[in-house]
């Protein structure tokens, strides 16, 4: 990857709360025909849409300094991501599912298990709070039983589950976080 | 333009009144780049020789994003025209929408930005 460059990326990794999942697409626009790539912060909660994308800016500017920015970069609410982000994952090869955005709203406030705990799905779900199911521990994503049964407290964290299931990279680091580069 | 600039931020407010975020990114941004051409216009610039991307005598918008620092002498302004681009790109061009919350973040750094450039 040259653009948006790896350090750049690492460094949003590093400072964002692991629940941001970053897409990076090649766009064009006539408009600025020096622009390759839109970066897009996803599942940033609606009252930090503003002040994420201004702290990313910072964090280019403290790399690339003077140097111009090839890239746009927004940030995306859990409801637009479930409603606009759910092919385009799929389409980097890692499955995902559609989530419907009411359901969405739980799932900003998940936290990664410890690593050396039981998976979520061994242990069950009411043995813990949902966000211990949704662990980075997993490193491949259950290729079935996503079904919505179970009671209404069960739907957001299987649901949840499956989503960050399907965002965590496959990678020897257990507490790698979730990035997606669909170019 | 300092007119437009000023009907442009109004239209932005009108818009948001609505919930219409889309639209109202649209105007704010050129509220945005309206005032930025007002400023260097009070200055004596012009883009000949200044703006590598100008078509037509025009300022071009990468010129806002690469040196909108220059305009008030204010570091955080290239960030401004950055993010309010960005979101303008979003909101005409992609399937993405905007959301009202993205407006009214940018909306007080602009309503700045034009009253000074603009007075």
């Amino acid at each position: 990857m040259t653009q948006p460059k790896q350090e750049f990326l690492d460094r949003l990794k590093a400072e964002f709360p692991s629940e941001f999942a970053i897409v990076v697409h090649p766009f064009t626009i006539e408009e600025d025909r020096s622009i390759t790539h839109f970066v897009n912060i996803l599942m940033v909660p609606r009252d930090r849409l503003h002040d994420v994308v201004w702290r990313a800016w910072e964090i280019a500017e403290e790399i690339y300094g003077d140097e111009p920015t090839t890239f746009l970069m927004t940030t995306v609410s859990p409801e637009a991501t479930a409603e606009h982000f759910a092919e385009q994952l799929e389409a980097t090869g890692r499955e995902c599912v559609r989530i419907p955005a009411k359901l969405l709203s739980g799932i900003i406030q998940v936290r990664r298990r410890p690593v050396d705990s039981k998976p979520a799905f061994a242990s069950g779900w009411r043995q813990g709070p949902a966000a211990q199911g949704l662990a980075d521990g997993y490193t491949k994503l259950p290729t079935t039983g996503w079904s919505m049964h179970g009671s209404s407290q069960t739907k957001t964290p299987r649901l949840g589950h499956a989503l960050l299931a399907a965002e965590t990279v496959e990678a020897d680091d257990p507490i790698q976080r979730r990035y997606y580069f669909a170019a | 333009v300092k007119k437009k600039a000023v009907a442009s931020l109004a239209a932005c407010k009108a818009l948001v009144q609505r919930d219409l975020a889309d639209s109202a990114m649209n105007r704010l941004y050129y509220a945005l780049y309206q005032a930025g051409v007002e400023a260097l216009e009070r200055q004596g610039r012009s883009p000949k020789g200044l703006d590598g991307d100008s078509i037509d005598g025009r300022w071009s918008h990468p010129f806002f994003r690469k040196n909108g620092s220059l305009l008030r002498g204010d570091s955080k302004d290239s960030k401004l025209f950055k993010t309010a681009f960005e979101l303008r790109v979003r909101a005409d061009y992609t399937k993405v929408p905007v959301e009202i919350e993205h407006v009214e973040g940018l909306l007080p750094h602009v309503e700045k930005f034009v009253a000074q450039t603009c007075s």
